[in-house]
């Protein structure tokens, strides 16, 4: 299973919260963390998950 | 000063919160004549208590209605066999009009129909049937409109009785000329003959005027019955008494035949025509076969269409009808659809295709499984819709019935006048004056009044049925002339209704189809409506469904990426294309150029390099562009209110000659933009889909529903359209508007006419030896109702 970039989570490749970046395509949790992701992208995938899903 | 209230309970619809009982309460009380009202919440009920002289339950149940909500009613259908005149229909309105409980009323002599709304909680049919029956109304409930053969029995009984008496009249003529001049026939034989035969003819053929005199005398009214009963009973009464030596002079007696006989001839040719008029509902009827082909137990038998069942397979073969409403199983045919689309070109049907009852299969074969029979077709409804909207009135008529009620009073006191004129102030002789004001009395009847607006509004229902416009409501139609904004939904009623692919720009390197191919492929499993297009674009274009993907992902907002052939292919917005590092700049021209357009465009990426657009959009349907074109030639100004994104909807307006563009608007804001329309003083036109644009249709002055072809009689508007296409909009203008000065055509000759005869009837030129005899009063009388009758069936013969 996936992990979420964001909060670290696993998620199912079933999920509605996924994006496309450098064609890969990332799976969420969640909208926020989705959300978190499109907006720095790069952040994410240099220092690693938060632990914890992004305070909006 | 007393009043006497009455309290109605009504049932609301729609009543949902503490907010909607004050609503309710408030505008109900603002209404004059209402004493209270009480809504109460949890039955969902109002109580009302209102003085009946000075507000109609119409007017409460308007104001619900106005504030958002409804009040439950219930429609009755009488059939009443001796409602044969339009003085009757007034007399059956009022007097139905006036009993608590009654909303709204529509009574039709022309197919004996009544059209009762009631509020149920205080009125039922059998209350009502009873009410009838003291007016002298014999009304029996039934649920169906009669289709068929409306009075074509009593058409044939009305023939001989004409025929009779024009042959007793022209018979006592001809002794009169004898009496006149050779007197070859006694005068004791002469009188005698005259009497048997005016006896005669006033008794049997000539009995339903005192009938219809004395029933109209019982409702306090005077109408045309009243009149003719009036002249020619003066003139026998006379007659009789010279016979029998009381007074001196002259008999009149074939006069007295020859009235009746005209009259009755007029009546006749009427009939004829009405009947003749209401043939686009009977023809309608007539196109239901009578038997189908069904499949029992694997075998193929011939069954009564009323043992046809939903479910059913049915074979429709080339030349054949279809018996049902269904959805075609097996073959593929040429289906004429005209009879009641007004579409000329026969469409191709196959699999999975809906056909309705009434059409015909022009080439092919056809194995359809009914979902709609016998009453509950397309056919059907329309078939009844159509007859009765032509028991509907139009505004116009019920200022006319009003007046023709008047006149009728008016005339019997000028025939008195005349009378005691010639009589008294002059010295004539009783003879002399009586004969004035006989033919006072039978040149003066309104008929030819009462009849322009019913026969032209029938004669209009039709000529619009036949081009699969619906009229349902006829007051709309008249509305209808009136129009100077029309008011057009975007999707569905300009547009198809649904995203097709409405081009294609390959990237360097690829062709139209590969585009398509690789976009298909990669959407083959998706569902969503943009997929679907483009899938369905395909199996158009290459005549098979796309190969499957070997991984398939669909993301959000985005589109879907998909593995084919090994190679990651991206569907989608830019987004997406950002997200797969795809280069778009190549073909950023035709993207912009596109978007300018309102098309949707959507990228199709290979191993992240650009294979192409696909341009997506809701195509205008065929025929939008020139009935926006024939609309504003009219004079009218178009409007467009839709949903969807600004800039779509300017492009389309752009393109199709839209005045005014009212977007992003959810289904209540376009009914605010009505009002606010109608507040500049405008009427409105509101086109659209009669079930999501629903309260805008109901807002405007004039509300047309795009009819799916499904289920007509559940959709909002007062006129619908078969098989919607805006190209029957000016249509409907036009008929409208011939309708209306057809109205007035008739109506100014009706009054013209009296106005002129009349007097000379009342002998204001026998000093120049001028006089109107009564049996010419009222062939005269005959001739203006035959006319104007004409005068409307040559408008329903109409083809626009």
């Amino acid at each position: 299973m996936p992990l979420d970039p964001v909060c670290g989570m696993e998620v199912s490749t079933a999920t509605r919260f996924k994006t496309v970046y450098k064609g890969k395509v990332y799976y969420f949790c969640s909208d926020p963390c989705r959300r978190s992701f499109e907006k720095d992208p790069e952040r994410y995938l240099t220092h690693g998950p938060l632990g914890r899903h992004p305070s909006e | 000063m007393s009043v006497s209230l009455v309290t109605e309970r009504l049932k609301i619809v729609g009543m949902h919160c503490a907010t909607c009982v004050l609503t309710i309460e408030n505008v109900v009380k603002g209404l004059r004549g209402v004493a209270s009202v009480q809504a109460n919440l949890a039955s969902s009920e109002a109580v009302v208590s209102y003085d009946p002289s000075r507000v109609h339950l119409r007017d409460i149940v308007r104001a619900v209605r106005s504030v958002g909500y409804d009040v439950y009613k219930r429609e009755v259908t009488f059939s009443v066999d001796n409602m044969v005149s339009i003085d009757d229909e007034s007399i059956v309105e009022s007097r139905l009009r006036s009993l608590p409980g009654v909303i709204d009323v529509s009574a039709s002599h022309l197919n004996k129909m009544v059209i009762v709304y009631v509020n149920p909680e205080t009125v039922d049919a059998p209350d009502i049937v009873k009410v009838l029956g003291e007016a002298g109304y014999k009304a029996s409930i039934t649920s169906e409109v009669k289709l068929e053969d409306f009075g074509r029995v009593e058409l044939s009984s009305m023939l001989k009785w004409s025929i009779i008496s024009l042959a007793v009249g022209f018979s006592l003529l001809v002794l009169f000329i004898d009496h006149m001049t050779l007197r070859l026939v006694p005068e004791g034989v002469f009188n005698v003959l005259g009497l048997l035969g005016s006896t005669l003819v006033l008794s049997i053929p000539g009995r339903r005027f005192f009938i219809g005199a004395y029933r109209a005398l019982r409702n306090g009214v005077a109408n045309m019955d009243t009149l003719v009963a009036l002249g020619t009973g003066s003139i026998y009464v006379y007659s009789l008494a010279v016979t029998l030596g009381l007074v001196g002079g002259e008999v009149y007696y074939e006069a007295a035949v020859l009235i009746i006989a005209f009259v009755l001839t007029g009546r006749y040719i009427e009939a004829r025509v009405k009947h003749g008029a209401g043939e686009a509902v009977k023809k309608l009827a007539e196109m239901q076969p009578q038997e189908a082909s069904v499949i029992r137990g694997g075998r193929e038998v011939k069954v009564k269409i009323s043992e046809v069942r939903v479910g059913d397979v049915i074979v429709v073969r080339q030349g054949e009808k279809i018996p049902v409403d269904g959805i075609v199983v097996k073959g593929k045919a040429y289906v004429d659809e005209s009879a009641f689309t007004g579409e000329p070109i026969p469409r191709e049907r196959g699999e999975r295709d809906p056909v309705y009852a009434g059409s015909v299969v022009t080439g092919g074969w056809l194995h359809v499984i009914a979902t709609r029979v016998g009453s509950e077709t397309t056919l059907a409804q329309v078939a009844r819709l159509v007859s009765q909207a032509q028991a509907g009135k139009l505004g116009i008529q019920r200022v006319v019935d009003r007046i023709a009620g008047w006149f009728t009073w008016i005339m019997i006191f000028i025939a008195l006048a005349t009378f005691t004129t010639w009589y008294i102030i002059a010295g004539a002789s009783l003879e002399t004056s009586l004969v004035f004001m006989a033919s006072v009395l039978l040149v003066a009847c309104p008929c030819g009044l009462g009849l322009a607006t019913p026969t032209a509004v029938v004669a209009g229902v039709n000529v619009a049925a036949r081009g699969g416009v619906i009229v349902r409501n006829v007051a709309a139609l008249e509305r209808a002339g009136d129009v100077n904004v029309v008011a057009l939904d975007k999707t569905g009623t300009i547009t198809v209704g649904k995203p097709s692919v409405v081009s294609i720009v390959p990237a360097p390197g690829y062709s139209e189809v590969e585009v398509l191919e690789l976009a298909a492929t990669a959407e083959k499993w998706s569902e969503h409506p943009i997929a679907k297009a483009i899938v369905e674009e395909y199996r158009a274009r290459v005549g098979s469904y796309p190969g499957d993907p070997e991984n398939f992902e669909p993301l959000v907002g985005m589109g879907v990426i998909a593995t084919v052939k090994g190679e990651t292919v991206g569907v989608g917005n830019a987004k997406l294309m950002r997200g797969l590092e795809v280069d778009v700049e190549p073909l950023s021209g035709e993207v912009s150029k596109l978007m300018g357009e309102g098309v949707t465009v959507v990228y199709v990426s290979r191993s992240s390099k650009l294979a192409g657009v696909i341009g997506i959009a809701d195509k205008v349907k065929e025929g939008s562009a020139e009935a926006i074109g024939e609309l504003k030639k009219l004079g009218l100004k178009i409007i467009m209110l839709t949903g969807d994104r600004l800039e779509t909807a300017k492009a389309i307006a752009a393109r199709i000659g839209v005045d005014e563009v009212y977007a992003e608007l959810d289904p209540e804001a376009k009914s605010d933009i009505i009002r606010e329309i109608q507040k500049k003083g405008f009427k409105v036109m509101m086109v659209g889909d009669g079930v999501n644009d629903a309260p805008s249709i109901s807002k405007a002055d004039v509300g047309v529903a795009m009819g799916t072809g499904a289920d007509v009689s559940k959709e909002a508007g007062d006129i619908i359209l078969v098989h919607g296409n805006l190209k029957k909009i000016p249509l409907i203008l036009k008929i409208a508007r011939r309708v209306r000065r057809r109205i007035y055509f008739n109506l100014f000759w009706a009054f013209i006419y009296n106005i002129t005869l009349v007097p000379i009837a009342a002998g204001i030129l026998a000093p120049v030896g001028l006089t109107l005899r009564p049996e010419m009063a009222a062939a005269a009388m005959a001739l203006s109702s035959i006319s104007v009758t004409l005068s409307s069936y040559q408008l329903s013969r109409w083809n626009p």
